[in-house]
């Protein structure tokens, strides 16, 4: 039996409600302890309740509508998130396919991103140096890459992002809508990367709501619908589920 | 390259203190050690954006401490402002003061913005969030080393050698290094929990500026007094001026206490952020 990668069970999450401060500042201090109370614990649900597990090396997507709780999924198998209560178990390091310009710094050269985005995955300098030239290639931004990346197109941010993680070997890879930018023929280049990190046992958890990537690319799927999972299955079956409810 | 998939990493609600502070003490540890080249790396970005398509670049260093100078020269030449008496050249004596004021002033608006400015980053990778406070005070230590080489310019133009306790600053740096830190981890978690605290603090900052002597000697009387001699600031920056003009520290209790008091501000801080980070995100 295959290993289990990511395990969720049980799990709860909510956020704080953002309060503005209503009936004037001096009723909030005559009222402070009710206030202060108020202000604290208010929260709304994300998930409740929600446990699933991936098998390594399988691709799982996550579908949903908008505020469904998905890039929330996300955040918790980063770890970026803790949840309210449950637990999440990852086995493996997790590699976040950024969003345009995260842990980018525009006046940064391509070359210097690199090696900050290898870092802060939790890889040393060394060993991001020992594989930039191999990066610097997949990306094919040339004589770009040693210009700082405010210049680029979001197309260009978008190859350097996914060469940064594919080249630093992934365990579990998180893709959240990141892949629509680029030109064809990258975009090709990519999802054979993706087949080959299929072949090589890499984990991926894909958030999209393009729902043809996700029945081509996932094996399996989950849909989130009002905090809870409504459905859990193979890609296409789910797929169809959700449609047929739309 | 290391292999982490041999261990599983399993995140709860938040149990940190359930552990006990000595454990807390040991993750915190553990995560600087491993997390030392990360901190690295975010200080060179820090240090290559700061001066990037800058005119000026590095000289801004220079410039801060000699305008804040010659503003009190002035206003000491005019008779509107009094800055007391000083044997060393009174440029000298504040272009100093002020290199190790900056060391604070710089290093905790550096501190209490590094979390909101990285947004996006820290609601997607899950990284060491005290590194991007602790490298947000590279910038600060690197002003410093320009503005103390203006210093060693200043005794050089008035031929004048620095007292034997220059050898010594290194240390001196140290306790306002970890007030500056401790504040810095505080102010940024406030920071990510209520914008206006960074507008606050640079008000604070300035307003500090003023009360502490930093540019006048300390006063000899009245209210004034009384805040300077409860003001750790005044004894740890005077205590590091001293030590370069005379060799010697004026106010040696004084300045004691309060290198006390800023490593309880710096373990208080430290503690408490690592206690929390997990909830700022939900807040960033």
């Amino acid at each position: 039996m295959r290993e289990r990668a990511i395990v969720f069970e049980g799990v709860h999450k909510s956020y704080p409600l953002y309060h503005h401060i209503t009936g004037g500042f001096k009723n909030f201090l005559f009222n402070f302890p009710k206030s202060i109370t108020q202000f604290m614990n208010t929260r709304y649900d994300v998930l409740k309740g929600v446990s699933f597990e991936v098998l390594r090396g399988e691709t799982f997507g996550i579908i949903g509508k908008n505020g469904a709780g998905k890039s929330t999924t996300l955040g918790l198998i980063a770890g970026v998130l803790k949840p309210t209560s449950g637990a999440v178990a990852v086995r493996g390091r997790v590699s976040p396919l950024l969003e345009l310009g995260a842990g980018f710094n525009p006046e940064l050269t391509g070359r210097e991103n690199i090696v900050l985005n290898g870092v802060l995955m939790g890889l040393t300098r060394a060993e991001v140096v020992r594989r930039i030239g191999e990066i610097i290639e997949f990306s094919e931004l040339g004589n770009f890459i040693d210009q700082p990346i405010r210049m680029y197109s979001s197309g260009m941010l978008a190859r350097l992002g996914f060469s940064v993680v594919a080249l630093l070997n992934p365990e579990i890879l998180l893709i959240d809508e990141v892949l629509a930018v680029g030109d064809a023929a990258f975009q090709s280049k990519c999802l054979s990367k993706m087949v080959q990190f299929k072949k090589n046992g890499v984990t991926m958890i894909f958030v999209s709501h393009s729902l043809k990537d996700v029945e081509e690319i996932c094996d399996r799927a989950v849909w989130i619908d009002n905090q809870r999972i409504r459905m859990l299955g193979p890609a296409r079956e789910v797929v169809n589920g959700y449609l047929r409810a739309l | 390259m290391k292999r982490a998939d041999e261990t599983v990493t399993t995140y709860e609600p938040d149990n940190s203190l359930r552990k006990g502070y000595l454990s807390v003490f040991g993750e915190i540890v553990t995560e600087l050690r491993e997390n030392r080249w990360l901190m690295y790396q975010l200080f060179r970005r820090d240090f290559l954006a700061l001066y990037k398509q800058s005119l000026l670049g590095a000289l801004w260093a220079f410039i801060a401490p000699l305008a804040g100078m010659a503003l009190f020269l002035l206003l000491n030449r005019s008779g509107i402002f009094l800055v007391g008496e000083i044997e060393a050249p009174y440029p000298l004596y504040a272009v100093l003061g002020l290199s190790f004021w900056q060391l604070f002033a710089t290093g905790i608006v550096a501190g209490s913005n590094s979390l909101v400015k990285a947004g996006s980053m820290i609601l997607q990778i899950n990284f060491s969030r005290k590194s991007l406070v602790l490298a947000s005070s590279g910038q600060a230590a690197v002003s410093f080393l320009i503005q103390f080489a203006l210093v060693l310019a200043l005794f050089a133009l008035y031929g004048i050698a620095p007292g034997i306790g220059i050898l010594a600053v290194p240390l001196a740096v140290i306790p306002i290094m970890l007030l500056t830190l401790g504040m810095g981890f505080i102010s940024a978690l406030l920071n990510a929990l209520v914008r206006d605290t960074g507008t606050v603090l640079s008000m604070l900052v300035t307003f500090l500026m003023f009360l502490t002597p930093v540019l006048y000697t300390k006063p000899k009387d009245g209210l004034l007094l009384r805040i300077t001699e409860y003001n750790p600031l005044y004894y740890l920056v005077s205590g590091a001026r001293d030590l370069v003009l005379t060799g010697a520290l004026a106010e040696q209790e004084g300045y004691f206490l309060s290198a006390l008091f800023s490593v309880g501000v710096f373990l208080a801080g430290l503690v408490v952020f690592h206690l929390t980070e997990t909830r700022i995100t939900e807040r960033i």
